[in-house]
């Protein structure tokens, strides 16, 4: 069975985006090398990812770029080379490599996936996907970078779970530049 | 010189403070002794305990008859309840602050010597002492449990503010301890 986890860095108030749907606040003041290490090994495993719609169209017009492959050369090679699967009702066709359009119930195709031979799976981002499958028994492991900054209004992962497994907390680590990483796993 | 106002707060993994209806009970299963005995360390610093009304009301229903160890630190150590309405406040030493939060938190923090002023909620209270910028230190407590809704403490800021990380700490039923500072020019 494939494996599934999610990584988001989130606000100390518990949230992976602000209220306008920016992310810019979870990379201020993070210069960091130790931080950065981390990041890179933790985006470099041979998992697949999983997006919903918001995220992925943000992903795509990111890691295929130039920018990108000068910026952050290893994890754009990573990003781009990863099998991708990306939840939507309206895409026509995912464009960006390996990306696999899904447009069922989230939930169902999730279940139907994990029991296919392949690589373990990441959600990135994608917050309703996050909710959904949490929802649903489907999340083994949820990775939280919470980033010191408290945002106030944003939109929550969790939003409207109504199963509350207590997680066991498997892994935890802090850095130099205020983010603690917290690894959660289904008991 | 004035003393520093420490926020404690038990918060679920998705940030909240209590569920809707301010039940609390999230923070149970994950309360080890560990966790416990910090707590209570932490407590028993304090030079006086300050809360909203319906906590003050709530506390005193329940610390004066207890004899779990959080009861000796809350039923000692002097208390300051804000509130314009309570009339009577049998549960002391306690006195009654009413009128502007901003004016009584000076007066507090001038007062007494450098143990710290520790505020315990509830939620509404700790939303304004946050929106207000009047906390000097966060202590937050995260449970591994997600709520899906709750009551948010930091929902009244008029915009993002940056915190410095100061002590980390995991217990070993899965609560995570923050002790966050924030950062003032």
């Amino acid at each position: 069975m494939r494996r599934l986890g999610v990584f988001n860095n989130v606000s100390l108030d518990g949230y992976y985006t602000d209220a306008g749907n920016g992310l810019g606040w979870a990379h201020e003041g993070a210069g960091d090398d130790e931080h950065m290490e981390f990041v890179k090994d933790n985006a470099q495993g041979r998992n697949a990812l999983v997006f919903g719609r918001v995220t992925y169209d943000m992903m795509e017009a990111w890691w295929p770029t130039p920018m990108a492959a000068q910026a952050m050369p290893e994890v754009a090679k990573g990003m781009n080379d990863a099998p991708k699967y990306v939840f939507s009702r309206t895409l026509e066709k995912a464009g960006w490599s390996n990306t696999t359009l899904l447009n069922g119930d989230p939930a169902a195709e999730i279940a139907r996936i994990k029991r296919t031979p392949g690589p373990d799976m990441t959600v990135l981002g994608s917050g309703s996907i996050v909710a959904q499958l949490v929802e649903a028994g489907l999340v083994d492991e949820v990775q939280l970078m919470v980033c010191p900054v408290v945002l106030g209004s944003g939109k929550s992962q969790f939003a409207g779970v109504t199963s509350k497994p207590l997680w066991t907390l498997s892994r935890s680590r802090t850095f130099r530049n205020g983010r603690v990483f917290l690894a959660y796993t289904r008991p | 010189m004035t003393r520093k106002l420490v926020l404690k707060q038990h918060m679920s993994l998705d940030g909240y403070a209590g569920r809707l209806d301010g039940d609390v009970g999230f923070v149970f299963d994950s309360l080890d002794d560990a966790l416990t005995y910090w707590i209570v360390q932490d407590i028993w610093k304090a030079g006086v305990h300050i809360m909203g009304r319906k906590t003050y009301e709530d506390m005193a229903a329940w610390w004066p008859k207890s004899d779990e160890p959080f009861a000796a630190p809350m039923n000692t150590i002097p208390k300051a309840v804000f509130s314009d309405t309570l009339e009577e406040a049998p549960w002391g030493p306690v006195q009654v602050i009413r009128g502007d939060l901003g004016a009584g938190i000076a007066h507090l923090k001038s007062q007494g010597d450098a143990r710290p002023v520790v505020a315990h909620g509830g939620a509404r209270f700790a939303r304004a002492l946050a929106a207000a910028d009047l906390v000097d230190e966060y202590h937050l407590i995260t449970h591994p449990v997600a709520l899906g809704r709750g009551l948010a403490i930091f929902s009244g800021l008029p915009a993002a503010r940056r915190l410095s990380l100061v002590e980390n700490r995991a217990f070993p039923k899965g609560a995570v301890l923050n002790i966050y500072r924030p950062v003032r020019p």
